[in-house]
């Protein structure tokens, strides 16, 4: 009795549903489906054909991104060795070789050490431009002539004759020029 | 950017527009908003036409497409729905209402769209499935990744609690 009873609700809910499709079917069939939805595809398409470097700038910018930031970590994770030929000590002796800084004295403890680069050979060049400043400062300052070692030439006995004659002539030109201005 | 092979694959696609229209009907409860469902249902299936494998399982794929879309509108108008459940079911039948038609169809009508509604999820896309969609249980079970027994099972369930539904609500309309 009771599953009668579901069998004709059933056939009841079969026949509503029936109704429902048919109807809205009707209205479909009525529009265009096929054309509006070429006519959606056809939009859509249109957004999203780009041109090809637009298309690529993003993924190019973020894989060369990627590239720097894993070259800045294998850069930043490399153990630090010493470079062949001495490193800083090497540095030291091709910037000393240099006309104006070979004849200055680095003093170890010229610079403060907070304010010093820690890596060697950045130390070395931060020193040697450091105290090439002081001194030119100081030079400045006081006019005084550099002190250090200067290289002479060697003369021969003539030229030193030819030297001391060319001198003497001028002392006397000028002495002469001296007396002249005072008795005038 | 389909390919040629692919863009054949959406025409054949095109063949199966009124089951889509059907199954999107059966969970929207409106003729217009099944139609809008149908139309991303094929665009989604435009965009996405390369991942079909086998090309004889389309209709299968699309309805489950179908059910996919239809599922993701639904979670999205939940809460509004909740709000205006009653006002969206009368629109929308009288929106669809032909002079020809008896009243009595309309609400026997609006009362089956609420018991649909109200079904679980699970039950509810079985029952659309199969009496919108007529899928057999073989295809249903397919295109859901259940067992046919399940499949069943579910369904019988699904018209029993609709059935129930519609008489309670119909009752409870002649006594109000």
């Amino acid at each position: 009795m009771g599953e009668k009873q579901d069998d004709r609700a059933f056939e009841d809910i079969a026949g509503l549903i029936r109704e429902d499709k048919e109807r809205a079917l009707e209205r479909f069939r009525k529009g265009d489906f096929d054309q509006k939805i070429r006519a959606r595809i056809a939009a859509v398409s249109d957004g999203e054909r780009r041109p090809l470097v637009r298309r690529l700038l993003v993924p190019v910018s973020v894989v060369l991104l990627f590239m720097v930031a894993a070259g800045a970590l294998l850069l930043l994770s490399r153990r630090r060795t010493t470079a062949p030929l001495g490193g800083p000590g090497r540095m030291m002796t091709v910037l000393g070789g240099l006309p104006g800084i070979s004849e200055l004295a680095l003093p170890k403890e010229a610079i403060p050490p907070a304010t010093m680069p820690t890596s060697g050979a950045a130390r070395t060049v931060w020193t040697v431009l450091t105290l090439a400043i002081e001194q030119k400062e100081a030079e400045e300052k006081k006019s005084v002539v550099p002190t250090g070692p200067i290289k002479v030439p060697r003369l021969s006995l003539e030229k030193k004759m030819e030297i001391l004659f060319k001198d003497k002539v001028i002392e006397r030109v000028l002495v002469s020029i001296l007396r002249k201005s005072e008795e005038v | 950017m389909p390919t040629e092979e692919e863009g054949k694959l959406f025409e054949d696609m095109m063949a199966f527009k009124e089951d889509v229209f059907l199954v999107c009907l059966g969970f929207s409860r409106d003729p217009s908003d099944a139609e809008d469902l149908t139309q991303d249902v094929y665009l989604r299936a435009y965009r996405n036409v390369g991942r079909i494998h086998t090309p004889y399982a389309v209709k299968e794929w699309l309805l489950r497409v179908a059910r996919n879309t239809c599922l993701d509108h639904q979670k999205k108008k939940r809460i509004v729905r909740m709000f205006h459940e009653r006002t969206s079911v009368s629109a929308s039948l009288s929106g669809m209402e032909a002079p020809s038609d008896p009243a009595e169809t309309n609400e026997r009508l609006k009362a089956l769209k609420q018991a649909i509604c109200r079904l679980p999820k699970k039950l509810r896309e079985v029952f659309v499935l199969r009496l919108y969609g007529d899928i057999s249980y073989q295809e249903l079970a397919r295109t859901l990744g259940i067992k046919e027994g399940t499949v069943m099972s579910r369904l019988n369930r699904a018209r029993k609690a609709v059935a129930d539904s519609v008489k309670e609500e119909l009752d409870g309309r002649k006594t109000g």
